[in-house]
């Protein structure tokens, strides 16, 4: 990974999730400064706080959605990189992360699935996909 | 007495068969394992007879509990829910929790603290890997609830609700072969949206609109 001092921000309200993901981009990319927020409203606080290379979004989460919080955090810092990780990939979903231009991720969290995302560190501009 | 035509039927549970093959599908990559599917089951019945088919469900161990986790999904312009739930036997949950962290698994007591979050998230992900493929089929944008976790008596699980309310049931179970640990899917609709529901899942394999 050759953006290995990146800070990535890891947004879930699932605490088992985030430690999941951090773990397996830990493996991966033990230089990088990994934050974590637990809902949409402190994701953009932190993502203030941290200006991020790359933010992480689960979708489903308790006040704003994870969409809400991608589309102000790019409001705010629109050369952030966002993916969003989930279960709901519904094409309602999938057309909204269209709209907002950010990558949509299926969960459940493994390791080919944060391989992938980590990727688009090294990739010119995000792509609109489900994926793996 | 509300019946269904063969044709609804068929239809219904071809489209639960599919959603529900998600969750299994999803349900083998948390635990890292093959998941043996047994054939769905789509019937009417009033939720008393659902909790008394429930109590009669194989399982292990001596707890008779079941853990639920719970999501409703509404269609976004109304007119159209469901109610999903994942079973597991009580006893079997930890074990679950375990294979999901894999080689992330924390210490014992640990994971024990976390239980409760990670049943949510794997309830999350099985089912709504059942409502993307379901929406698909309705055409439309299905919005959920944050699951709900809960250790209960079958008995206690639709307290809320009358006993003789009549819901759809489509059920699955799926077994971990090396844990001899099952669980079971379960979509539940009510009879006002099954209408909706039925003439939805119509129109998706292309059948004559429902017989007046």
């Amino acid at each position: 990974m050759s953006d290995s001092h990146a800070t990535i921000l890891v947004v879930d309200d699932s605490k088992i999730s985030r430690n999941i993901a951090c773990g397996l981009i830990r493996n991966r990319c033990p230089a990088a400064r990994l934050v974590e927020a637990g809902d949409g409203t402190e994701a953009i606080a932190q993502a203030r706080v941290h200006a991020p290379t790359l933010v992480i979004m689960d979708v489903n989460m308790p006040g704003i959605s994870g969409i809400e919080a991608a589309a102000s955090i790019l409001r705010e810092q629109a050369d952030t990189r966002i993916v969003l990780l989930t279960a709901n990939v519904q094409a309602a979903t999938l057309a909204k992360a269209e709209a907002l231009g950010v990558a949509l991720f299926r969960k459940p969290i493994k390791g080919e699935v944060i391989d992938a995302i980590l990727a688009l560190l090294d990739a010119p501009s995000p792509a609109v996909e489900v994926c793996p | 007495m509300i019946e269904l035509d063969d044709d609804s039927r068929d239809a219904l549970a071809e489209a639960f068969n599919l959603a529900l093959g998600e969750a299994a599908a999803s349900f083998a990559d948390i635990v890292h394992e093959e998941i043996q599917m047994t054939v769905p089951v789509v019937e009417l019945l009033p939720r008393a007879e659902l909790v008394r088919q429930l109590q009669g469900l194989p399982r292990q161990g001596t707890s008779t509990k079941l853990c639920s986790i719970a999501q409703r999904f509404d269609r976004q312009q109304g007119g159209l829910s469901t109610e999903a739930v994942l079973l597991f036997p009580e006893h079997g949950s930890l074990e679950i929790v375990r294979r999901m962290l894999g080689d992330c698994s924390p210490a014992a007591e640990q994971i024990s603290e976390l239980e409760q979050d990670a049943l949510a998230e794997v309830g999350n992900i099985i089912i709504n890997s059942c409502m993307n493929s379901l929406a698909h089929i309705f055409d439309a944008e299905m919005i959920g609830t944050l699951p709900g976790v809960r250790s209960a008596e079958p008995q206690e699980l639709f307290a809320s609700h009358p006993g003789n309310e009549m819901v759809l049931m489509a059920r699955i179970g799926m077994n971990m072969l090396t844990q001899q640990i099952s669980g079971y899917v379960l979509f539940l609709m009510e009879l006002s949206a099954l209408e909706t529901g039925i003439e939805r899942i119509r129109h998706f394999f292309e059948l004559d609109p429902t017989p007046a």
